[in-house]
């Protein structure tokens, strides 16, 4: 057994057991990951599974309550309920998905640039504490009253105001992992601090930052479903949860259809979320559960 | 501690600097003119022109800063173009019902919350610790529109034990009523900040039982019911206090869409109502005034954290 590699890896393959069988025994987060996986599975095949398109009216059939023909009901315009909800899953998952990928490298690079020069980290966090200081909800509806409701404009709005925090996160990870005595060891030996920064201290504050992703995905479907309620989020007539329920407060009296299945569907969505993100944190982030 | 008053007060100035930029820039940021935005497009070039020439938009924009910077100093936040008031006098009238509803929220929130927390946490583990874990959990998911919905649902149009939306003022209708009209929407704001409290009460609670002080009230024979409430609440008190700050300030932001929900008129419907408008000098108004609250509320928190703990003025 001269073989370092083959030790390593046979090592490394077992951690990976432990932890997939960790995972597994966590039921909070298996639940989770399966409402987590569901809401995408519905998102993606949205196309197939609708029984009409999410802009097909029939305006006879207006405000029409659940039926076998119209699962979840109709709208105001007679368009079905159940489609509609459905294409609004893939609105709130690429907006929460977009969101959380764009504020974790933005904020992984800031947090990183930040916990190893001392001058940017100076400007970086008084940045951060600024937009910190403005309600998050109020500074995305400003943004979004500037840029126009668009779904694109919507995520920047998303991502500007989610990654301050992320990037506070990754700072005082990379801190502690900065004085370890490994990044000394690579420093000493001679290794640039773009190299040090990205290629090792950048994986050891993974777990912390993908915890937060996975917050930061519940909160983005959160927000854009307020701002669409508000109608300055995605703009109609493209389904979104938050727009549907917009409209369904209009007919609140009549079609009780239309609040209670949107409203289900978000509440279970940034539900299973959270779950999958308090089963990553215990998993991957044992010191801050 | 009068270097710690000294070090938390400059602190401010650089945030102060930031949140000013960002709302400074929020103007600038819409594709095209702002001037020919706002008035829309049937509007005039010379109307254009003029309201360019009005809003200082004409001249470089460092000084364009410098300006919005000194008449804000000076107290002028800008002048709406639907409302004809001053713009001090605007906030004023629409901070009202926010206030009211902020501070209602608040203590449904705490009241509800905080025995709660120091509940599950005694009961740890047991059936009662995992049920109040998952209300908070389903607190933590349900955005306070959506309860406010199910809520109106509910509560209003199927019991009719609630009016269903609308605002009525202490002044006109009595305290009663007011109150009556606000707890739909004061439930509906301060569930998921209760939820939080909820957690973090019961894990402040949780940390302050296993320290050794509490252990060793516990081995000189305290009773359970001073132990937890002399001892444990007390000192897991200090991270309560930084919550509700935060909390404060969490349901004055929410505020701005549960108004919406409930057609309330404070600030919150003004942004909303503001932005359709595209009246952007009030938009910049509110996020200013709201974002000043919550520095200053930061800076309170800070102070009175230095004064209740020795240790925090101490460091660093």
């Amino acid at each position: 057994m001269t073989d370092l590699n083959a030790i390593r890896k046979k090592l490394l393959k077992e951690q990976r057991q432990l932890l997939v069988h960790k995972f597994f025994h966590n039921r909070l987060a298996v639940t989770g990951s399966l409402i987590t996986f569901t809401m995408l599975f519905l998102a993606i095949f949205a196309p197939v599974l609708a029984p009409q398109g999410p802009l097909d009216m029939t305006v006879a059939d207006r405000l029409q309550a659940p039926s076998a023909a119209h699962l979840f009901g109709t709208d105001t315009f007679g368009r079905d309920l159940f489609t509609r909800i459905l294409y609004g899953a893939r609105v709130s998952m690429t907006i929460g998905f977009f969101v959380g990928i764009i504020t974790m490298v933005v904020g992984m690079i800031l947090g990183l640039l930040a916990s190893y020069y001392k001058v940017l980290d100076e400007i970086l966090m008084r940045i951060c504490d600024g937009l910190n200081a403005i309600p998050s909800t109020l500074l995305a509806i400003a943004f979004m009253s500037a840029l126009g409701a668009s779904i694109v404009n919507v995520i920047v709005s998303l991502s500007i105001v989610s990654i301050p925090r992320m990037a506070r996160i990754a700072r005082s990870s990379a801190i502690v992992v900065k004085a370890q005595t490994y990044i000394e060891a690579v420093s000493a030996a001679g290794a640039k601090p773009l190299h040090i920064i990205f290629r090792h201290m950048a994986p050891n504050i993974l777990s912390p930052v993908i915890v937060q992703a996975s917050y930061v995905f519940a909160n983005a479907i959160i927000t854009e479903a307020a701002l669409s309620f508000l109608g300055v989020g995605v703009p109609v007539p493209e389904p979104s949860w938050g727009n549907i329920l917009y409209e369904g407060k209009d007919v609140i009296y009549n079609a009780w259809w239309m609040i209670v299945y949107p409203a289900v569907f978000t509440a279970v969505t940034v539900f299973g979320l959270n779950l999958f993100g308090d089963g990553l944190r215990d998993l991957l982030d044992p010191h801050t559960s | 501690m009068k270097k710690y008053i000294a070090k938390r007060l400059l602190a401010v100035i650089p945030t102060l600097f930031v949140v000013s930029i960002v709302i400074f820039s929020i103007i600038h940021m819409t594709p095209g003119d702002p001037a020919a935005m706002i008035l829309g497009d049937k509007a005039s070039a010379e109307d254009i022109a003029a309201l360019r020439e009005a809003m200082g938009l004409n001249d470089p924009i460092p000084v364009q800063y410098i300006n919005w910077v000194k008449d804000v100093l000076h107290g002028d936040l800008g002048q709406s173009v639907f409302i004809d008031k001053p713009m001090t006098q605007i906030l004023k009238e629409y901070m009202g019902p926010t206030f009211s509803l902020t501070v209602y929220a608040m203590i449904l929130a705490t009241v509800i919350a905080i025995p709660l927390g120091v509940l599950a946490a005694k009961k740890r583990g047991t059936i009662a610790d995992q049920g109040i874990s998952l209300i908070s959990m389903i607190g933590i998911s349900m955005p306070s529109f959506l309860l406010g919905l199910i809520l109106i649902l509910l509560f209003a149009v199927k019991l009719r034990l609630f009016p269903v939306a609308g605002y009525k003022s202490i002044e006109d209708v009595g305290l009663l009523k007011h109150i009556r009209y606000l707890t739909l929407p004061a439930l509906a704001l301060g569930f998921m900040e209760a939820a939080l409290i909820i957690r973090l009460t019961r894990s402040s609670v949780l940390e302050v039982l296993a320290s050794d002080y509490v252990k060793m009230a516990k081995s000189k024979g305290v009773s359970e019911f001073s132990l937890v409430m002399k001892h444990a609440f007390k000192n897991a008190l200090i991270p309560i206090l930084t919550i509700l700050g935060q909390t404060f300030m969490a349901l004055l932001a929410g505020a701005a869409v549960v108004e919406s929900v409930f057609n309330i008129p404070g600030i919150g419907r003004l942004t909303v109502n503001s932005v359709a408008k595209r009246d952007y000098e009030v938009i910049q108004a509110v996020v200013l005034m709201v974002s000043l609250i919550n520095v200053v509320m930061c800076l309170a928190v800070d102070l009175l954290y230095g004064l209740v703990d020795p240790r925090v003025r101490l460091e660093e």
